[in-house]
């Protein structure tokens, strides 16, 4: 089931990964042609498989919306890895692939068998990714959390919202679907290209919360470096002013503004049509728009307060401001033209009408990536068992009756 | 303390790097960490500076060097394993020596507006005519084409185009965005995805490509949690602030403790938990000690003040007064015995003392001649045990490695002092 001409074609992945941040790990290869085979149970079900937006009224594990966009192109083989078999296959499959991938906390690899050391017995040359939340040593390394707890844990949520509400973080499950699932994706990469050349595979230790942290930067180098802490600033900036969003006309519509020279201050100036209040000299230099900054919002948001926010927006990009509107998710699906031709997919799906999916977020002029529905639970079995590993269809029915692969 | 020398002679050999590339980065603010995880992982990269430095080295926060001038801690940390050098672009000898520098290289990375090089004449077409198997990496706001692609932006544009605002920050508030900028970064970490695989598909097809990366996109990807909504509900996520929606009720998921904030994911197991803890020490009532976890995971439809929601919420509330008197650590510490999912909301003070992070070396000293002194910097976000990622060098500071790489392209050390006197390095 390999596509011959994209880029990462003839790479095959076991995926034991399930949530988010192991399986969106992969789903990269599997767009772009590698042979991405979950490995999965119905024995114990991956909760991605049902929580979350889903059509209402289906109970089945394969029309949960986050599962179908984070497994797009894959396939899915079930078993029971507690049966002596069903691991035997598992072990099987590994054989065959190039990589293994997991983020169960801990050592539950190593329980079936299935840690580094004992992989590289199946396989000399394996490459092995595990993304544990607190890495695979240290004090903490069994402690498992989630999105949620990542967003908290290192730290995004200490400076993100407003200093006189708690730190709530930010809505989306941003570790689970940016840095760590990136990070995981390039160290894959990066170890494939050495094993082409070198013929080592090696084992890459992933904590999710390290690579978290990581998204801080230098708000935690001006800590070490100056023993200065970040605060909570809500939309503020240190260098520039006006920088906020600003509400506009309707339910819950905004306009983001960030002016960082003066000559855009100028520009939305006349953007803004002269008006007298903003020449007062409080408003003069960068230093006073600073000081004087809870004004001046008040100021430009009883302009945007009854105009459309895309109005706003192209109206002030057009005088050299930047501009740009505070869009829900029903206007990145719907109105964002730019994002709707190419990136939004709308997948035929065999239990719904449809699904929509992302397309891949990175277009290459060479390569248009191969973007395939998710798998069902269990899809693939037949084909993986019978076509990969060359088990006889007689000895697959008989697995399917003593329960291995379920 | 490394002394950046040693360095140097630190950085394998090239059999033994991860990737085995040369790259040219152009690129200006988080977009260097594109170059820089390329750097991580053993590729030459060559930082290309305007002779007056790069914007990037205005952006703070700053730290005094041991002159006492402010110096970017911005530049410092997302251009550590890189070469540097000057190069004026908008003259033609600039240009000439820079697409010599093409042509020996696999790929480039950059983040002007889109059409400026092709304004230079060295836009994507006329490189891959000199070097057919050229990966050439734009990072824009809004991508190179399309209605937005003229648009001028900010992180905070970006990510409220991209959607990430709308669901972030308290009910009662406008949208709010991460305060440190995270757009750039979230583009440039995939753009570093991209250009590895057009790298290895340069490598076997011998055709180059230009892979266009975009902010809004990259941010748009950071909601796959949200984007499901519209289409299954017929609903937008909205901002919950310290709840999140759970069926037709909103759970509580941050609850103050004695010295700060904790973040709760309220599933099952993690609620059981609680209630198990809180009877361990305190008289709590019949109620919710009988609480049917079973049925916390009420269905969208059920009845928002229903029993078994009044239920959750009394639950809900009595680890709320309970968490109120215990510190971050022992909630903390008690997650990490009972496999609870909660988590401190830590500072960036919390982080720093973290005995997680100090076992597993997570912050390395790194000197920096620039500075004069040492730099803490955040360590590799992954251990690769073959081939483990290091900062073999700190950022350089404008043109440090001029002569060195000129010298590799015929160019002798005269010409390089009349370039230096012209102003085109």
């Amino acid at each position: 089931m390999n596509s011959p001409r994209l880029p990462l074609s003839n790479i095959r992945i076991a995926d034991f990964g399930w949530m988010i941040a192991g399986p969106l790990a992969t789903r990269v290869f599997a767009n772009f042609g590698a042979e991405v085979i979950r490995i999965e149970s119905g024995s114990r079900i991956d909760e991605i498989r049902v929580v979350g937006a889903r059509p209402e009224g289906i109970e089945s594990p394969n029309v949960a919306g986050v599962f179908n966009d984070i497994n797009t192109s894959k396939l899915s083989v079930t078993l029971d890895l507690n049966t002596d078999e069903g691991l035997s296959l598992a072990k099987n499959v590994i054989e065959i692939s190039d990589v293994v991938t997991n983020n169960f906390r801990g050592d539950r690899m190593g329980k079936w068998g299935l840690d580094y050391d004992n992989l590289k017995k199946i396989k000399p040359d394996i490459i092995a990714l595990s993304m544990p939340m607190m890495g695979s040593d240290g004090p903490h390394q069994d402690y498992g959390g989630n999105g949620i707890n990542i967003i908290a844990g290192a730290g995004i949520s200490s400076i993100t919202g407003y200093p006189d509400k708690a730190p709530v973080g930010t809505g989306s499950l941003y570790p689970d679907f940016s840095g760590n699932p990136n990070h995981a994706s390039i160290a894959l990469l990066a170890a494939i290209r050495y094993r082409n050349r070198t013929g080592k595979g090696q084992f890459i230790d992933l904590a999710q919360y390290e690579s978290t942290v990581s998204l801080l930067g230098t708000s935690i180098l001006e800590y070490t470096a100056n023993g200065k802490l970040p605060d909570r600033p809500g939309n503020r900036s240190q260098n520039m002013a006006p920088h906020n969003v600003y509400r506009c006309k309707g339910m819950d519509r905004w306009c983001a503004i960030a002016v960082s020279t003066e000559e855009e201050w100028q520009n939305l100036k006349k953007g803004l049509g002269e008006l007298e209040w903003m020449n007062q000299p409080k408003f003069a230099t960068f230093n006073q728009r600073k000081a004087n900054e809870e004004e001046l919002d008040e100021g430009i948001s009883n302009w945007t307060s009854d105009k459309d926010a895309y109005e706003v927006m192209n109206l002030l990009q057009s005088h050299g401001v930047p501009a740009g509107v505070v869009q829900d998710t029903e206007d990145l699906l719907k109105r964002d033209k730019s994002f709707t031709d190419t990136h939004v997919i709308d997948m035929p799906h065999p239990e719904i009408d449809s699904m929509k999916v992302h397309g891949e977020t990175i277009s290459m002029s060479g390569v248009t990536p191969k973007v395939d529905r998710a798998p069902l639970l269990g899809e693939h079995t037949e084909y993986i068992l019978g076509d990969l590993l060359g088990v006889a269809e007689s000895k697959i029915d008989d697995l399917y009756v003593s329960g291995v692969l379920k | 303390m490394v002394v950046s020398d040693e360095m140097e002679s630190l950085c394998p050999p090239t059999q033994e790097r991860l990737l085995p590339y040369t790259i040219l980065d152009l690129a200006e603010g988080g977009h260097n960490i594109c170059g820089r995880l390329l750097g991580d992982m053993g590729a030459e990269v060559i930082k290309i500076e305007p002779p007056g430095g790069s914007q990037t080295r205005l952006r703070g926060p700053f730290t005094k060097n041991s002159d006492g001038k402010p110096r970017s801690l911005y530049w410092a940390s997302y251009n550590s394993n890189k070469k540097g050098i000057s190069l004026l672009l908008d003259t033609d000898e600039g240009r000439q020596i820079f697409l010599k520098l093409v042509n020996k290289s696999d790929a480039i990375l950059e983040s002007f507006q889109p059409g400026y090089l092709d304004s230079l004449n060295i836009g994507f077409e006329t490189l891959a005519k000199i070097n057919p198997q050229l990966v050439h990496t734009s990072m824009t706001p809004f991508g190179s084409t399309g209605p937005y692609a003229g648009f001028i932006s900010t992180d905070l544009i970006t990510s409220s185009m991209g959607g990430m605002p709308f669901v972030s920050g308290d009910e009662d508030r406008p949208p709010v965005r991460i305060s440190f900028p995270q757009a750039e970064l979230v583009a440039g970490s995939q753009a570093f995805g991209a250009t590895v695989a057009a790298l290895r598909h340069s490598r076997n097809s011998k055709t180059g490509q230009h892979v266009d990366v975009s902010e809004q996109i990259a941010v748009m990807w950071t909601l796959m949690n949200a984007t499901p909504f519209p289409q299954l509900h017929g609903t937008d996520v909205t901002r919950a602030g310290a709840f999140r929606k759970r069926g037709p009720i909103d759970a509580r998921h941050v609850f103050r403790c004695a010295d700060g904030y904790v973040s709760m994911n309220a599933q099952a197991k993690t609620l059981d938990g609680f209630i198990r803890w809180m009877s361990e020490e305190i008289e709590i009532e019949k109620e919710i000690l009988g609480f049917n976890i079973d049925k916390w995971n009420l269905k969208p439809d059920s009845d928002p003040n229903g029993k078994e929601a009044s239920e959750f919420k009394k639950v809900e509330k009595a680890i709320e007064s309970f968490l109120s008197i215990k510190t971050k650590m022992e909630i903390f510490e008690r997650a990490l015995s009972a496999g609870l999912l909660v988590a401190p909301c830590n500072t960036v003070e919390d982080i720093r003392k973290s005995p997680q992070l100090e076992a597993r070396s997570f912050w390395i000293d790194v000197y920096h001649p620039e500075f004069g002194k040492d730099i803490t910097h955040l360590g590799p976000y992954m251990k690769m045990s073959e081939t483990p990622l290091k900062v073999y060098s700190p950022s350089p500071s404008v043109g440090s490695h001029n002569e060195e790489i000129f010298k590799s392209l015929g160019i002798g050390k005269s010409e390089i002092e009349a370039l230096r006197k012209r102003g085109i390095i």
